[in-house]
């Protein structure tokens, strides 16, 4: 009898366990995906405001007086209602998650992109896997990547950005200057400390710790990588015999860290370090970044003006479609930044009708970035993209279609 | 004294005695602290770290764009709960019935299979767990979901309570089962009315066990969450967890994100412990007394 009633309770215990977990079920499956309200009223507050004046606002106007039949607002997705879920590049995050939070608050309510900092390598497999919306990468597909993504693909520029060479040198104050072989020099390993005679040779007068240097790269598949390591490339022909190219390489030396993220972690943690980042993350993480001997002679500090100087000086021959770089400008453009990068929006050309709500809300998104978008580049110390681009990216963006219907503005 | 035979038992002997059960009572006491230590220096730093972060826009908020100030992990909060949530509740069910089949009515070889098979789940990796689930569902899917974050974490809970409850029943005297027998009650009524709740005490240790363990896990939600910097409670849109924010800020270089991630670990802690305590109470009684 006793059993019997213990038994009762432990089952009337078990039940109401129960009748709570399948409440918290129902009340998960009956929800749909909301933006986070409270969230967009505390972010509110500090002040992003568009640049006032902006290269961009002139290239909006003038793409859309040479557009064929019909140019949307750059709002057209004011009334979209989706999740837009991005992977891809980390040096394209803070960027991305800036605009996206401002598209959410004034433009598109509805709204809300989920972007995941997982590096251009994942970025572009997550695409050709069809699990993520959009691909992003700091490098365009190449042919082969392509016909692997099994269906026509757009590499739509967004941003254009400068890999910057952090370091962190207790009690060092001084602007360090690299050129293109003292670089190449540190990441091959035959430079091993701070005053060795080439670092000493680009900064005459500099005193220099003699510290060991700690040469840290991505661990990650890393379009900054590809960027950075096609530099080299281009300028030292050891690096180019020993190392060459690529989203990862076989690093002689050094240390890794997994994205953008860790590898700025890792130097400012470090003493010693030195590591390769979009500008950004060194300049919010209060890191110093150095100057780089550019093709005409200069030591150039990565910044605003001495990266859109590159852009300014590579992209105007950049192709139809949209496959370029922009490292080691040419000698006549004496004030630019030799390692600038983009980053690439990867889009298939074609979706199916299923995922219309998210890709139409993807493609006004995205219209609005490399239009409005672009005046906020600055303020997080990204390049905005040319007018010509702008115009070319326009293009690619109108030819979007979601079951054979364009997908932009419909 | 003389040369043969021992001493009386005088008062020498006696203080000898006594110094030796103090010095072996201290030892033991102080092997019991060191075994408790490094819980409380974990709790202890956990909190020392993260309470100066524990404000109220953590739980209200989002997070902000990357390099702002602020923000909070709202979405982590909400996702760990309904992720870790409906992991269990797909989970436990398999687990606990797969447990009652291994040791109530299985025939020797077949436990014998099942058991060595449910050990080596038990021992695969959480991150093989979570590609493979990327592969099942994350793939056909064609979205990182919160569906696909939960049913990796199923996986996982699984073999942990699977086995508990094996064991727990066989902990259960044969006599009692015989004497269930002898009343005329049929076998399945015995297992569901006897034997189960006479080892409810330790399959629900159990469960609270591997729901601890799951909801701490971050690799297995790597690729097939996601992470979601939106509140989102969409079974089939990507959701964040606790564990996966905290990967991300631990490993960042902002402050703000340090600061998040140990808010983060002590919200989790906390959620745990609460979770644990809450199934404690609810079980309190003992199976036999």
């Amino acid at each position: 009898m006793i059993t019997k009633r213990r038994g009762k309770r432990r089952l009337l215990a078990l039940t109401a366990a129960g009748a709570i977990a399948s409440a918290l079920l129902l009340a998960a499956c009956g929800g749909t995906s909301s933006a986070d309200k409270t969230a967009t009223a505390a972010a509110g507050a500090p002040g992003i405001t568009p640049a006032a004046a902006s290269p961009v606002t002139g290239a909006t106007a003038s793409a859309s007086g040479s557009a064929s039949a019909i140019t949307p607002p750059a709002d057209v997705g004011k009334n979209d209602k989706a999740q837009i879920t991005g992977a891809g590049s980390t040096a394209l995050t803070p960027f991305i998650t800036t605009i996206a939070d401002i598209y959410h608050k004034d433009v598109a309510p509805g709204v809300s992109l989920n972007y995941g900092s997982i590096g251009s390598g994942g970025g572009i497999s997550q695409f050709t896997a069809k699990t993520v919306d959009f691909g992003a990468s700091d490098i365009y597909l190449n042919d082969q990547q392509i016909q692997k993504a099994g269906g026509a693909v757009l590499n739509i520029p967004v941003i254009h950005w400068a890999v910057a060479l952090t370091y962190n040198i207790p009690g060092f104050s001084a602007k360090l200057n690299f050129s293109p072989d003292t670089i190449a020099g540190i990441y091959l390993g035959t430079i091993k400390t701070w005053d060795d005679p080439a670092i000493k040779a680009d900064n005459p007068g500099v005193s220099l710790p003699s510290l060991g240097i700690t040469p840290v790269h991505r661990s990650d598949g890393s379009g900054t990588t590809m960027n950075f390591t096609s530099f080299l490339t281009d300028v030292n022909a050891d690096w180019k015999a020993k190392v060459g190219a690529g989203l990862s390489v076989n690093w002689p030396g050094g240390v890794g860290g997994k994205g953008s993220e860790g590898v700025t972690a890792a130097v400012s943690n470090a003493p010693g370090t030195i590591g390769y980042v979009e500008l950004s993350y060194a300049l919010q993480n209060k890191l110093p970044v150095a100057s780089v001997k550019n093709a005409a002679g200069d030591f150039i500090k990565p910044t605003l003006a001495s990266t859109t100087a590159a852009v300014a000086a590579q992209v105007p021959t950049a192709p139809a479609d949209l496959r370029f770089l922009i490292v080691n400008p040419p000698a006549s453009a004496t004030t630019a930044y030799p390692i600038g990068a983009s980053t690439w929006v990867l889009l298939y050309k074609d979706y199916p009708a299923s995922k219309s709500a998210e890709v139409k809300a993807m493609v006004d998104f995205l219209w609005w970035a490399i239009h409005d978008g672009q005046k906020y580049a600055a303020q997080v110390d990204y390049s905005a993209m040319a007018p010509n681009l702008v115009q070319k990216a326009e293009q690619a963006l109108k030819s979007i279609t979601i079951g054979g219907q364009p997908a932009l503005g419909s | 004294m003389t040369a043969s035979g021992r001493p009386p038992l005088g008062a020498r002997s006696m203080r000898r005695r006594t110094v030796e059960d103090r010095a072996m009572r201290a030892l033991i006491w102080i092997a019991a602290v060191v075994a408790v230590l490094p819980l409380l220096l974990v709790l202890y730093y956990v909190a020392s770290q993260g309470l100066p972060a524990l404000r109220l826009s953590l739980f209200t908020a989002g997070p902000q764009p990357v390099g702002q100030a602020g923000g909070g992990i709202k979405p982590a909060i909400v996702g760990s709960m309904i992720m870790v949530g409906l992991g269990t509740l797909i989970g436990t069910p398999i687990a606990v019935l797969t447990g009652i089949y291994v040791r109530e009515y299985a025939s020797g070889r077949a436990a014998v299979v099942v058991r060595f098979l449910i050990d080596v789940l038990a021992g695969v990796p959480s991150i093989i767990v979570g590609l493979f689930i990327y592969g099942l569902v994350v793939v056909p899917m064609g979205n990182f979901s919160a569906i696909a974050g939960a049913l990796a974490l199923a996986v996982i809970l699984i073999p942990g309570v699977a086995r508990i409850t094996d064991e727990m029943l066989a902990l259960v005297p044969h006599s009692v089962r015989e004497a269930s027998y002898a009343l005329g009650v049929p076998r399945w009524k015995t297992v569901v009315k006897v034997v189960v709740p006479a080892a409810l005490n330790g399959i629900v240790t159990g469960v609270v066990l591997s729901v601890a363990r799951i909801a701490g896990e971050a690799a297995p939600l790597l690729f097939t969450a996601l992470g979601n910097s939106v509140t989102s409670t969409a079974l089939k849109q990507p959701m964040d967890a606790l564990p996966l924010r905290i990967y991300l800020y631990a490993s960042g270089p902002y402050k703000v994100w340090h600061e998040q991630a140990w808010a983060a670990s002590l919200v989790l802690v906390g959620l745990v412990l609460c979770f644990a305590l809450a199934m404690r109470l609810l079980f309190r009684r003992p199976a036999f007394s």
